[in-house]
């Protein structure tokens, strides 16, 4: 705005220019002052931008890394409490009785052992080599022996009998309470089925307690895709 | 340039004072927030029943400090149904931050005082037919707790009944009349009777002449299925016939087998209290009960008296020894 203004003064005040020297000169200080401040500044301001981009983008890194991590950490709880309890399960297939009848009372004494130690099973099932349930042990349903209801065509018994640990899709009890079926093969050639019915709560525990910063959180979804465990239950039910 | 040394100057010491008065507000609030204050309403006969010592030691484990973090004003009205009423307007009235209750007769009592001060309870049998939540999974309003799953236990409790006395046939439910847990209760023993070999009578009681003579048709050989709710004190009496007439009874809790009941089946009070502190610390820290589904217990507990078991001439089975959590000698 003034740059032009002194120019035009030059042109036609020229006898008058010794006179208002002083002034123009005072301007010119103003100016370079206005200029350096003005690059300094700039070159101030793109370096603090720059700065702040890398820190950003390296923030950015180190939250994404904070989170891979709490999620590995969780899924590694999520797991171990999984083997465990299938470990626990698998523990009880070991029949030590060739006789029917022997070997039928040491399961259910198996089971019941199995249910006092470890709170998260609140049924176990065993079904026979063709998928008919021979022995159930339950925590909140009536006990069933014998009870011939056939599985052979649930998945839980086809895949357990082809020698995979089954692992079951999550369902609810009473609305609130999240279940998951675990089955495993059993007997000593592997051909008949244990099956059991795990409270998953300790895993909503799990993952409720994961907080990263202020408003980060952990959830859970399954194989496909369905949302499993989440801070705010009421998104899952 | 001077000024703008100045200005930046200023400006900087404006931010450095905002911060620091910033964080010393923190530090402040940090340091004299008041300790929740959490009111809780049972029924007992002491402050220190079995669901309050889980809370607290509960709400330890979760990192609240006693008088630090949270205090408690504990009202315990001794079977008392309209001190109840009184002492959960009381607690309403004190401004506690929330309600902790203990039985149905307690929960029902806080619910009607308040409808903003957020409810946890324990020992409430079957929520949803008390009408005390509307479902299990959403319970809506202020309330949210730990069910402890009485009426969908009974069919166990038959069960383990069955188990320890092969021989018996018929099963008397005597529950106060209008308490409608208990007649879910025994509407569920009904249906589970048949598939057990088990006859189930029901008898509603209202007075005490009538749970006389309830009592009176009872014949040995015959067994007893007590309530839940200790309203008109219908668990107490069962206990005292159960043992002075030999008949076998079923408890829901294995506070009754510490008194000498024969057998329970059913939650235990301390890992209610326990289990209901997480869901207390959620609210504390800020969730609301309409988003916290009702728990059913976790800890479930077969208690077995052999004193009363060789009293009532029962030999306890080695199933039921293996499987049994509490064994009274």
């Amino acid at each position: 705005m003034s740059l032009p203004k002194r120019e035009v003064e030059g042109r036609h005040g020229f006898p008058g220019a010794r006179r208002g020297l002083g002034a123009p000169r005072g301007r010119l200080l103003r100016k370079y002052i206005v200029v350096i401040l003005l690059l300094v500044g700039g070159v101030l301001v793109l370096s603090s931008a720059v700065d702040l981009y890398f820190s950003y983008q390296e923030t950015k890194t180190a939250l994404m890394r904070l989170e891979r991590e709490q999620a590995v950490a969780a899924a590694a709880r999520i797991e171990r409490f999984v083997q465990d309890i299938e470990r626990q399960v698998r523990w009880t297939t070991q029949a030590a009785f060739a006789e029917p009848a022997a070997a039928s009372e040491q399961r259910e004494i198996d089971y019941l052992r199995l249910l006092r130690n470890v709170p998260a099973i609140a049924e176990i099932r065993h079904l026979d080599a063709s998928g008919k349930e021979q022995l159930r042990v339950s925590r909140l349903a009536l006990d069933a022996i014998g009870s011939q209801e056939d599985y052979s065509q649930s998945p839980k018994f086809v895949l357990a009998r082809a020698g995979v640990t089954y692992f079951g899709p999550v369902y609810f009890r009473n609305e609130s309470e999240p279940y998951m079926t675990i089955a495993v093969p059993t007997g000593e050639y592997g051909v008949e089925v244990t099956v059991a019915e795990v409270n998953l709560r300790a895993i909503w525990d799990v993952v409720s307690q994961i907080r990263i910063g202020k408003a980060g959180y952990a959830y859970v979804v399954d194989s496909v895709g369905h949302l499993v465990a989440h801070p705010d239950i009421s998104l899952v039910l | 340039m001077k000024d703008v040394l100045r200005a930046s100057g200023a400006l900087g010491g404006v931010a450095l004072l905002a911060a620091l008065a910033l964080l010393a507000g923190d530090a402040g609030a940090q340091a004299t927030r008041r300790p929740y204050r959490i009111g809780v309403l049972n029924e007992a006969w002491a402050a220190n029943h079995p669901t309050v010592e889980g809370l607290k030691a509960g709400l330890r484990n979760l990192g609240f400090e006693e008088g630090r973090d949270v205090a408690f004003d504990i009202r315990f009205t001794e079977g008392n149904p309209e001190a109840t009423v009184t002492a959960a307007s009381a607690l309403v009235g004190a401004g506690v931050d929330l309600l902790f209750t203990s039985n149905e007769a307690a929960t029902q009592a806080a619910k009607s005082a308040t409808q903003k001060i957020p409810i946890v309870f324990t020992l409430v049998g079957d929520p949803v037919a008390a009408g005390i939540v509307a479902k299990l999974a959403q319970p809506g309003g202020n309330l949210t707790g730990v069910s402890s799953l009485t009426t969908e236990l009974v069919p166990k409790r038959l069960e383990t009944l069955k188990t320890l006395v092969p021989s018996v046939r018929r099963v008397w439910a005597v529950f106060y009349a209008d308490d409608p847990s208990s007649m879910a209760a025994v509407s569920k023993a009904e249906e589970a009777a048949t598939r057990l070999g088990l006859l189930v009578l029901r008898r509603p009681v209202r007075s005490p002449p009538e749970l006389e003579r309830a009592f009176e048709e009872i014949r040995p050989g015959d067994a007893l299925l007590p309530p839940d709710i200790a309203t008109m004190d219908i668990p107490a009496s069962i206990l005292e016939v159960s043992l002075k007439s030999r008949i076998p009874a079923v408890f829901p809790a294995s506070l009754w087998v510490g008194h000498g009941g024969f057998v329970s089946y059913g939650s235990d009070y301390h890992a209610q209290g326990v289990q209901a502190a997480r869901l207390v610390a959620k609210l504390l820290q800020g969730a609301r009960p309409q988003d916290l589904p009702v728990e059913g217990a976790d800890k479930i507990d077969l208690a077995v008296n052999l004193k009363t078991a060789a009293l009532l001439g029962v030999t306890v089975p080695r199933k039921v020894l293996l499987r049994a959590d509490v064994l009274r000698r």
